[in-house]
């Protein structure tokens, strides 16, 4: 099976949009904006907090506090890339140029998530030399300090795992208002409803949900109750594996519907 | 802007084949069967959109396929292009299945409905990204924007297109990949009288270089002018498969006659066989009899004829007749 042609098609249609481009030009601002922002806050705290809360302070997580807002714009570019073709009706030239409908999803995910993790790995190295030079005199962390390089790279990544899952609730829903509303349930609301629980269940449960992974996988050094969560790169295979998820159930769907 | 008189497709690479059909208004029978449904069958819930259809579709001739609204023939035309899975049955183009097709667009092209393109990609992209999936070439994508008159927009965001100018970027893309095989659903809808007068010659330009095409419409005044042979379809079940020839000889023929004595011609025609229907402004309706043997009566009567005159019946009545217990309103298929 030849993907070239389907790739480079989804590729050009990607970028032909200027909605695609704006999404990723906003994810770099909240990113970098947002990020820099918790930075000066926390420069701002740091001569009056106490010893263990600069021993638990990681430079790296709060420099990527960006990312937790970037996560939503990255989830509306993951939906819109197929949610668009339904609400157009453009699915039907892309399914009768390329019938097999499996070539074309996996073609989407290819463009999507190769382009989110340029963009990605961008927002993060980007957000995390701005970051500390913002934090300083506070607590900074350079690249080389332990975990820091593999929180950020992590980080990035964590953009473009979730941009895949957010195609795969799309090619399930096929509208991009429902889409959308799943994507932020599963990022925002669902931790809103899982914190709430009593602490004895929810730090059973806290490690599964996306934000909770995302978070994991950007953070340099572990403490409090982030010792329950999973390891940075265990997050980052769990995550991966909800994205591969929603892909095959997209997948099972657009071959078995109708166009 | 419309390239309304002449109406050439540019043929890459084709020895114009014209499979047998050189004359195809009179050899519909010798050209060869492209496009063979057999027994199609698709279910919506409870409701049944195409119900056991089986017909074929030759090489060389425009083929007409109609019925009124909601009769099922979008869906049976996006079965034809595996976008929807049939119930039953089976449509094969050269003796495959359209997902078999290697690179379907330039074997079969297919305008499905105007418009059915991402409103903020212009219509030079929409066209280059189809052009890259079936590896058709970019400069193919120029060409077929100069056919369809689209070039002073073809940067612009299609959002802001026109019905007809998404009608006429749909046939751009059908026509991108210089396919044997052309699938259009109601071509003309949205078009200006113009845009209309070229999408006919289009479709006869394309069937006199050997293609199959097939196209569907809910008007047979449309297909009387453009199709050579005609598949009538009402609620999903075939109703007619007949050449356009037959198709006006069935709707038969009657003869329109004035005479300030129309009372004794009435009587006289009807003495010799023919069916009379006194008209309200005096004229008389006849069937049944020839127009050369109502002429021979009425000298035979010594009545005096002021008109005289053989009505093809229309085919619009003729269809109507025949899709009439057929008729289903509602959503278009």
């Amino acid at each position: 099976m030849n993907l070239v042609p389907t790739i480079s098609s989804e590729w050009l249609k990607f970028r032909s949009v200027r909605s695609t481009v704006y999404a990723l030009a906003i994810t770099v601002f909240l990113c970098v904006g947002i990020g820099a922002l918790g930075c000066f806050a926390e420069h701002q705290q740091w001569p009056t907090e106490r010893a263990f809360e600069r021993i638990a302070f990681d430079p790296v997580r709060t420099s990527l506090f960006g990312f937790f807002f970037a996560e939503i714009a990255i989830g509306v570019i993951g939906v819109l890339i197929i949610s668009s073709e339904y609400s157009s009706g453009s699915i039907r030239m892309t399914l009768a140029a390329t019938p097999r409908r499996l070539s074309v999803l996996v073609s989407k995910a290819v463009v999507l998530f190769t382009s989110t993790l340029v963009v990605g790995e961008a927002c993060a190295f980007i957000s995390f030399f701005v970051g500390q030079a913002v934090l300083s005199p506070a607590k900074t962390a350079t690249l080389g300090t332990p975990g820091a390089t593999q929180a950020v790279f992590l980080g990035g990544m964590s953009l473009a795992l979730l941009a895949l899952l957010a195609l795969g609730i799309a090619t399930m829903m096929r509208h991009t208002a429902g889409a959308i509303t799943v994507f932020v349930s599963l990022q925002l609301v669902l931790l809103l409803i899982v914190s709430a629980l009593p602490t004895s269940w929810n730090v059973h449960i806290l490690k599964f949900l996306p934000e909770v992974l995302t978070q994991s996988m950007r953070s340099a050094h572990a403490s409090g109750a982030q010792l329950m969560w999973f390891s940075p790169w265990t997050s980052t295979l769990v995550l991966a594996a909800y994205a591969v998820a929603s892909l095959i159930g997209g997948g099972l769907l657009l071959l078995r519907r109708d166009a | 802007m419309v390239p309304d008189v002449e109406v050439s497709v540019p043929v890459r690479g084709r020895a114009q084949p014209l499979h047998g059909c050189t004359e195809p208004r009179h050899i519909v029978r010798d050209c060869r069967v492209v496009i063979e449904a057999r027994g199609l069958v698709k279910h919506y819930g409870t409701t049944i959109a195409v119900d056991d259809l089986t017909f074929s579709v030759r090489a060389g001739i425009v083929t007409g396929f109609l019925g009124p609204n909601g009769s099922g023939k979008s869906t049976t035309m996006r079965m034809m292009i595996g976008l929807d899975h049939p119930d039953a049955g089976s449509v094969t183009i050269d003796g495959l299945p359209y997902g078999e097709i290697k690179w379907p667009l330039r074997q079969v092209g297919a305008l499905l409905e105007a418009k059915a393109l991402h409103p903020g990609r212009s219509a030079r992209n929409h066209l280059r990204a189809l052009a890259a999936s079936n590896r058709i070439p970019r400069s193919r994508v120029e060409e077929m924007i100069e056919l369809v008159g689209l070039a002073t927009v073809a940067k612009k965001r299609a959002g802001g297109y026109s019905l007809g100018m998404g009608q006429r970027l749909g046939i751009a893309a059908a026509l991108l990949g210089d396919p044997e095989v052309v699938l259009f659903d109601e071509p003309v809808n949205g078009l200006d009288p113009e845009g209309i007068q070229w999408v006919r010659e289009l479709l006869r330009s394309l069937a006199k270089q050997g293609r199959t095409v097939f196209v569907s419409s809910h008007l047979m005044s449309e297909m009387a002018l453009t199709a050579d042979h005609v598949i009538v379809i009402g609620k999903g079940k075939l109703l007619e498969d007949a050449d356009i020839g037959e198709m006006i000889a069935k709707a038969g023929t009657s003869v329109l006659v004035r005479s300030p004595d129309a009372a004794r011609l009435a009587e006289a025609l009807g003495r010799s066989g023919a069916t009379v229907h006194p008209q309200a402004d005096g004229s008389l309706i006849v069937t049944e009899l020839a127009a050369a043997a109502i002429g021979e009566v009425a000298a035979r009567e010594g009545v005096v004829l002021h008109e005289l005159a053989p009505q093809q019946a229309s085919l619009e009545e003729a269809f109507m007749a025949l899709t009439k217990e057929h008729l289903e309103f509602g959503h278009s298929t």
